[in-house]
């Protein structure tokens, strides 16, 4: 009887496709949007973790703005999502110059963005991010460069470049565009080297490396009008041991040379990953809590139509009952329907999840993981709502009178 | 034993100034094995009375047993079984599930009183065979003739063996050719010892039936045993109406177009059950 019921709601949801589906949308949105954002916090919570853990745990990582606060022993008590990066002071050369005394630092890279479009013959390539930088950066991050050489102190006054595997692509057309010379803002750069790609695209800055070029930050100071304002500076201890005494001094200097001023940040690797993961976390719980209210509203427009339904076969109830169909079986074909109709729903809405997983991967450098616990979550939550919302409508169904359901005149 | 025993059963709708008497103090036994038609004018209180033996409907007074078994006790899911049991239903239209094929509505009183697929299946196509439609078992309702559809009804009315089918004007929506097939169909079924009990309007049916009552306003006016094969003729209205007669007239009125009709015979075994409903006075028919 159990299956006849089912094979009954899927025929009776397949004669009113359209309305079927319209009903569900509360449903498929609710999932999908349940899916797809746990999934998307998830994955860009690994990728920074895959990227920080890259930096290793004798990086520290100096920015400008205050975006933690840290109690006394340096944990994270407080972030300000809304960090005031834009309205503080960039950091200084001279702030380079005062880390770059801090005992136990075995080497630093300042990362200083450079606009300008790089043009080769008659090619440019839009994307690109041109990053000056010091000798040191490759050992930071632990980054081989796959053909050629990074540039070394004696050239950081010259026009060199290292590029990222894109760019070698995109601006060149081709993987070893070695000596080749490039133009940007008027300038010929030689291309020394091209790096092996990052396997994890940078996008705690929005920057993806692979579209990178690297050049000296001298040399990106002279082409750009005098003056250096670093975004980040990377610093490597000489031994993870020395994080701590490393951080707090180089928190004394940096903000001595500010004139007392703690506007800036330093984080380690797992700091990054804390601040993160935190607002993604927080993200997600909002879209959540926006999925469950929308699969709510699913589950109000499944009784909805079950209601509709139930009227409009009237007729049908009152002949069941007449040739011996308990209460109870009208009820179980008339949950089991709405059952079968918030499966659809959650079925179509893990295929559309999918979908949009593979387009995010596809057509965005984030890489989304979708979790088989939270799709078995949204789907057992969606048939819950499915049964629950279809209760009411069902016995109301169970409790027609035969004589009258029978004499109705739909 | 009587498979059908009312006793004073009455129904009445609405209360107060506009309560509807749809029957009156209605005495009926049925035996097994009989074909019993139910004639008389629209809101007679025919339908009323299928629907109250049925168990759609409750009496508003008076007993019914089924079967030797009193019923108004029993609860609605007990109802609901009796009726998957014991009553197989023939309705003048929608009589059948229009999304599920022949032989699944065929099948649905099985399924609902918890049986297999598989034998449920192969008990409804032998019942299909038995009507004549295995060929069509995989149709739906919408598919086959009006004919047709009701030969699947009875088809599913037979399905669990019942002890009585009822037939609310089964032919009511056919031509007479279809019709013809239908009745004949529920011939062979009363041939077979099932009892049935059906409603028309077209007194040519009464040729099929073991029996024939009449109503008029809620109560049974009439109840003649006949041969099967006659016609029974319509009773001349005036002649139970006559104007404050005694017992005697109205007997003789009653003989007189008891000789009228083919069916001395029946006029005859009638005559005792006629003196009983006979005695109703005139005055109904004014209130009315
Ligand atoms: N649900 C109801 N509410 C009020 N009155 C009703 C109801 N059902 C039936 N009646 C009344 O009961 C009386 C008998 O109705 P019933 O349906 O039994 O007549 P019938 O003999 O079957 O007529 P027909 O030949 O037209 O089918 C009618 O006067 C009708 O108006
Ligand atoms: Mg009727």
């Amino acid at each position: 009887m159990l299956f006849d019921n089912f094979n009954m709601a899927l025929s009776s949801i397949r004669s009113s496709r359209l309305r079927s589906f319209l009903t569900l949308l509360g449903v498929i949105i609710g999932v999908v949007s349940v899916i797809t954002s746990v999934s998307l916090g998830e994955g860009v919570k690994r990728q920074i973790s895959d990227e920080t853990n890259k930096f290793g745990s004798d990086v520290l990582t100096v920015r400008p703005g205050k975006a933690l606060n840290k109690d006394q022993k340096g944990l994270v008590v407080g972030i300000n999502v809304f960090g005031q990066a834009s309205t503080t002071a960039a950091l200084t050369e001279s702030d380079l110059g005062v880390a770059e005394k801090t005992n136990n630092v075995e080497v630093i890279a300042p990362l200083n963005l450079v606009t300008g479009l790089p043009k080769y013959n008659d090619r440019s390539f839009n994307d690109a991010v041109i990053i000056g930088t010091s000798t040191g950066f490759p050992k930071i991050l632990s980054q081989d460069i796959e053909f050629g050489r990074f540039f070394d102190s004696t050239e950081s006054e010259k026009k060199v470049a290292v590029i990222g595997a894109g760019v070698a692509e995109q601006l060149f057309g081709e993987n070893v565009p070695l000596s080749k010379s490039f133009n940007l803002r008027g300038h010929e750069f030689i291309v020394y080297g091209v790096f092996e790609r990052f396997k994890n695209a940078s996008i705690s800055q929005g920057i993806d490396f692979n579209n990178a070029i690297f050049i000296p930050y001298s040399t990106a100071k002279s082409i750009s009008g005098g003056t250096a304002q670093f975004y980040e500076l990377l610093v490597k201890a000489d031994s993870p041991n020395n994080i701590d005494k490393v951080s707090a001094d180089l928190e004394k200097r940096i903000a001595n040379n500010r004139a007392g001023q703690e506007d800036f940040t330093i984080l380690r690797a797992n700091d990054t990953q804390t601040l993160t993961s935190t607002v993604i976390d927080l993200i997600t719980l909002m879209v959540g809590g926006i999925a469950i209210i929308s699969m709510l509203v699913g589950g109000i427009g499944i009784m909805n139509i079950m209601l509709v339904s139930v009227t409009e076969r009237t007729r049908e109830i009152g002949l069941r009952k007449a040739i011996g169909a308990t209460n109870g079986q009208i009820m179980s074909q008339f949950l089991i329907e709405a059952t079968v109709l918030s499966i659809w729903g959650a079925g179509i809405g893990v295929i559309i999840s999918g979908l949009l997983n593979l387009g995010i991967r596809i057509f965005t450098n984030l890489q989304p993981v979708i979790q088989w616990e939270v799709v078995v979550f949204a789907c057992g939550v969606s048939i819950i709502i499915g049964i629950i919302f279809g209760l009411a409508p069902a016995v109301k169904a169970a409790r027609k009178d035969p004589i009258d359901a029978l004499r109705s005149g739909l | 034993m009587s498979v059908i025993k009312l006793q004073d059963v009455s129904k009445l709708y609405g209360f107060g100034d506009a309560t509807t008497v749809a029957l009156e103090d209605v005495e009926l036994e049925i035996e097994k094995g009989e074909f019993v038609a139910i004639m008389g004018p629209s809101g007679s209180g025919k339908s009323t009375l299928l629907n109250i033996i049925g168990l759609l409907d409750r009496p508003t007074a008076g007993l019914y047993q089924l079967d030797g078994r009193s019923v108004e006790k029993l609860r609605p899911n007990a109802r609901a079984k009796a009726r998957r049991d014991k009553i197989g239903f023939v309705f003048q239209s929608f009589s059948l599930l229009p999304k599920l094929k022949v032989i699944d509505n065929v099948a649905l009183p099985l399924a609902y009183k918890g049986r297999l697929l598989g034998r449920r299946l192969k008990m409804a196509h032998n019942m299909l065979e038995r009507v004549g439609l295995a060929d069509r078992a995989f149709y739906l309702p919408s598919q086959l003739s009006g004919g047709q559809v009701q030969r699947v009804a009875i088809a599913r009315a037979l399905i669990n063996d019942p002890s009585i089918i009822i037939a609310d004007e089964p032919t009511g929506n056919l031509d007479s050719s279809s019709s013809r097939l239908v009745m004949e169909l529920l011939k062979e079924i009363h041939e077979m010892g099932n009892t049935v009990l059906m409603v028309t309007h077209n007194p040519e049916l009464t040729r099929y039936a073991s029996r024939v009552l009449y109503m008029y306003d809620g109560s049974i006016e009439r109840d003649i045993q006949k041969r099967i094969g006659n016609i029974a003729r319509k009773p001349k209205e005036p002649e139970f109406f006559a104007p404050d007669g005694s017992e005697e007239d109205t007997l003789q009125s009653v003989a007189a177009t008891m000789t009228l009709s083919e069916e001395k015979e029946a006029a005859k075994k009638t005559k005792p059950k006629k003196q009983r409903k006979t005695k109703r006075t005139p005055k109904k028919r004014v209130k009315k």
